[in-house]
């Protein structure tokens, strides 16, 4: 009998603001505030429910946070 | 408030009553539509036919309003106006050209099991597309028009299924209507003999066709706006 292999789950983009904002005791609140974007808006993005990101939006968020966007996501 | 402000006002002021989403209004006037195509389903199943005529003789000033039911089936038809009457042609008035087909009502002799069964099936495929027609056009219908305070949404999935299923319903139409045609000369062929003709409504097909390609587009319009919508929700 053949074993069958374990499917392997779909890989995504997934955004890393959690670790940022304790790392810069930051709250979602602030962020958004510094950065110009909605509540809502980041929450889609550190949910990983946001489909596309403006370029506008992710310079903002990497000025904010001061890091790169290598740092702010990575695909897994 | 003159009287062309009232129109001007019932026009295109958001406030009148034309601008405003009657949702219930559609809904009973959907629902009574839909009532109306389950009801003639059922007639038809059960071969009892509702008969409404409306009669006026103008020389008489006499106007007569009937209506009953009936198990007699009747079958509006076109015989052979030509074989029947050979010298049709003559007794027209000049300029007048006899096409040959000659509209008759036929009362079906329902004797046997096959003009029984045959009766039914020539009407039922026909009332149970108009049922899920009607049933289809309610559910957009009634998904488009909400309230003011929940206004309605069309553009979601659920009506994309639904146009295209009506778009296909709509295609197949004169397919089934030219069933019912072949049916319904079937059962008459007993009683007008050779007199009996099958027409074909070229016309009435190419607009079924026209018209379920543009719902068709419509639904694939209602599709892409969707797609779109669900791209600019999730862009941050």
């Amino acid at each position: 009998m053949t074993r069958r292999k374990p499917r392997s789950e779909p890989r995504h983009v997934t955004f890393h603001l959690d670790k940022l904002l304790e790392e810069r005791s930051m709250t979602l609140t602030e962020l958004a505030e510094q950065v110009g974007v909605t509540l809502v808006n980041l929450s889609i993005l550190k949910n990983d429910r946001a489909k596309a990101i403006r370029f506008s939006t992710l310079e903002a968020l990497c000025d904010v946070l001061d890091c790169q966007p290598g740092e702010l996501m990575s695909y897994e | 408030m003159s009287f062309s402000q009232s129109i001007r006002h019932f026009l295109f002021n958001q406030d009148s009553w034309l601008w405003r989403p009657n949702r219930r209004l559609l809904y009973w006037i959907t629902t009574a539509a839909f009532a109306y195509a389950i009801a003639a389903t059922v007639l038809d199943a059960i071969d009892v036919h509702p008969r409404y005529w409306f009669r006026f003789e103008a020389g008489k000033e006499k106007r007569e309003f009937e209506s009953s039911f009936s198990d007699e089936r009747r079958i509006y038809t076109l015989a052979n106006g030509s074989l029947m009457v050979p010298d049709l042609q003559e007794k027209m008035p000049s300029g007048v050209r006899a096409e040959g087909s000659l509209p008759v009502y036929v009362t079906v002799d329902r004797s046997t099991f096959k003009s029984r069964a045959l009766t039914r099936l020539s009407a039922l495929p026909l009332d149970l597309l108009f049922v899920v027609m009607i049933w289809l056009f309610r559910r957009v219908a009634l998904s488009a028009v909400g309230t003011r305070e929940a206004p309605g949404d069309p553009f979601v999935w659920a009506n994309v299924r639904r146009l295209r299923i009506i778009a296909g319903l709509i295609c197949i139409a004169p397919a089934v209507h030219a069933w019912s045609g072949i049916a319904e000369m079937e059962l008459v062929s007993g009683t007008l003999h050779e007199f009996s003709m099958f027409s074909w409504d070229a016309t009435g097909m190419f607009v079924a066709f026209g018209m379920g390609f543009a719902l068709a587009v419509l639904a694939e319009v209602f599709a892409a706006g969707i797609r779109l919508r669900e791209d600019v929700e999730g862009l941050v």
